[in-house]
């Protein structure tokens, strides 16, 4: 499995999300000038351009935006894998950023853009790294 | 910043070539390239010394066929400016909308731009955005990989959006599938050959619900060429020319790694917009004037919201607007030539080469009839360029 899909020496940037992951703590870059949360992290704000943010823990809890089932393996390592959900999750904390995510314990024919979601934490299906994935958030529901 | 037209010099597409357009070819990408630059010199009467501008993308080419390479086996001896611009697609139209000011200018005589890729013989293009960082760590592991899934996300929230039904939005996008399979019948360098109506396109299984495989572009072996030269440099006075009456580039402020999963607007393109507005304004020309356009359709999504930018409907009225059908024949006949999706992928730079062949009224079957005007848009990104071409 792909895990040196990552490197941590040329990575510094993306690294925090995964270490904060390995501890089920879900984070997002925040601003410090002026709050904004966003998605991917990039050097400055881009909402205010400052320069001065940090990775702040986030409520992990959002509704789906939008979602595809894949059925065709784009990659030769996914051909035992298909088919499978994938879904890009808008946190409640964060409006504007999609989480690109997966979504478990729930049929595809069941799953509507707008439903409540909840992080949990495990490898998802291209990974050996814990990662949030989303379930169903049945008190939201 | 809008340029004029009615300045002393024109730049005119006065050459144009392809090579055989294939899933797979016997020959290199090298020798595809070249017998596009030659039949394109051919095209416009020059020899290759005349090229004294050389423009391709900066992206794709500088690493299978760089401008070096190119000049040197294609002899253009007389090169004193080369550029490469923007991503693949975008790029080459960006090179023709820079090409063509550069004539204007009279800074250059006889520019070159080229484009081809041996995808479908080497490999699929799925690992091109395994540059980009944020989506090996931050969606791959998650399986998100494939252009096609950024499409398929993007259909099924403009569906969601706009209040279409999954069965409606499906027979939108199929019907743009069909239309362009019957375009490229009419088209003698197509890849497709066969037939394609709604039902069989209906009974396809999905590949990334709701895209089904005939909503996917082809993969493809091709080369194209082009030659803009100033009026006085076009050999043909006996055949009409075609002028590059308007251009606009646009580029928003988010990251090519980015755009695809957090552009902000998700079901629109705001690049295309801006470039649409800025072409037809320095064109000076309305959507309602246009006898056809060539949109970057890598999925069928992205035509759809190219049209939408163009203005020839209002956002979230694409779906209607393509259920009533953009074949040739049809009001504003979209992709003639069978696109990326029935005639070659070569990341849009065929679109350029098929608007000319239309406007020079020497596009065969699939002509459309006293074809004046038309518009070339490249490409669903964070950046956009659209061309207004016009028959003088
Ligand atoms: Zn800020």
């Amino acid at each position: 499995m792909p895990t040196k899909r990552l490197d941590k020496s040329s990575d510094a940037m993306f690294q925090p999300y995964y270490d904060a992951a390995a501890e089920q703590r879900f984070v997002l870059p925040q601003c410090g000038s002026c709050g904004h949360r966003f998605w991917y992290p990039q050097t400055s704000c881009p909402s205010c351009l400052s320069l001065e943010w940090t990775w702040r823990d986030t409520k992990p809890q959002g509704r789906i935006f939008s979602w595809t089932e894949v059925h065709h393996p784009f990659n030769e390592e996914l051909t035992e894998t298909v088919p499978f959900l994938v879904v890009i999750v808008e946190p409640d904390e964060a409006p504007g950023v999609h989480l690109v995510s997966s979504v478990r314990g729930i049929e595809p024919g069941e799953l509507r853009v707008g439903l409540p979601v909840v992080a949990t934490f495990a490898a998802p299906v291209w990974s050996d790294h814990m990662l949030p994935v989303f379930e169903i958030d049945p008190a939201r529901v | 910043m809008a340029q004029t037209v009615n300045t002393s010099k024109q730049a005119v597409i006065s050459g144009t070539g392809e090579s055989r357009f294939s899933r797979r070819s016997d020959a290199p990408l090298a020798r595809l390239q070249l017998d596009a630059i030659n039949a394109a010199l051919t095209d416009a009467g020059l020899e290759p010394g005349d090229i004294d501008g050389v423009f391709t993308d900066g992206s794709v080419m500088p690493v299978s066929f760089p401008i070096d390479v190119a000049q040197t086996n294609a002899g253009l001896h007389g090169v004193r400016r080369v550029g490469q611009f923007a991503t693949g697609g975008t790029g080459t139209a960006l090179a023709v909308m820079e090409a063509a000011k550069a004539i204007r200018q009279g800074d250059l005589h006889a520019a070159l731009i080229y484009f081809g890729v041996d995808w479908g013989s080497s490999q699929p293009p799925y690992s091109f955005h395994d540059r980009y960082r944020a989506k090996v760590l931050y969606e791959q592991p998650y399986g998100y990989y494939g252009q096609a899934l950024y499409f398929a996300t993007i259909a099924r929230r403009y569906a969601h959006e706009y209040g279409y039904t999954m069965d409606q939005l499906a027979r939108g996008l199929g019907q743009i599938a069909v239309d362009h399979r019957a375009n490229a019948l009419l088209n003698s360098n197509a890849q497709q050959s066969r037939s394609l109506d709604l039902d069989t396109y209906l009974a396809e299984g999905m590949l990334a619900d709701p895209l089904r495989r005939y909503d996917c572009c082809l993969q493809s072996d091709g080369a194209v060429a082009l030659i803009l030269t100033s009026e006085e440099f076009n050999s043909h006075k006996d055949r009409p020319a075609v002028v590059v009456t308007g251009a606009g580039y646009a580029a928003d402020s988010i990251t090519d790694e980015s755009f695809f999963s957090q552009n902000p607007l998700f079901t629109s393109l705001p690049s295309a917009h801006r470039s649409a507005a800025l072409a037809l304004s320095n064109a000076g020309v309305t959507v309602e004037q246009l006898d056809f356009v060539q949109a970057y359709d890598c999925f069928t999504p992205s035509p759809l919201m190219q049209l939408e930018a163009l203005g020839v409907c209002a956002p979230g009225a694409g779906i209607e607007y393509v259920t009533a059908g953009t074949a040739i024949g049809s009001d504003l006949p979209l992709n003639t030539h069978g696109g990326s999706l029935a005639q070659c992928y070569l990341l849009g730079i065929n679109h350029i080469s098929e608007a000319v062949r239309q406007l020079r009224g020497e596009a065969g079957a699939g002509q459309v009839k006293n074809a004046s005007k038309g518009a070339v848009m490249m490409a669903p990104g964070r950046d956009h360029v659209t061309l207004i071409l016009e028959r003088s």
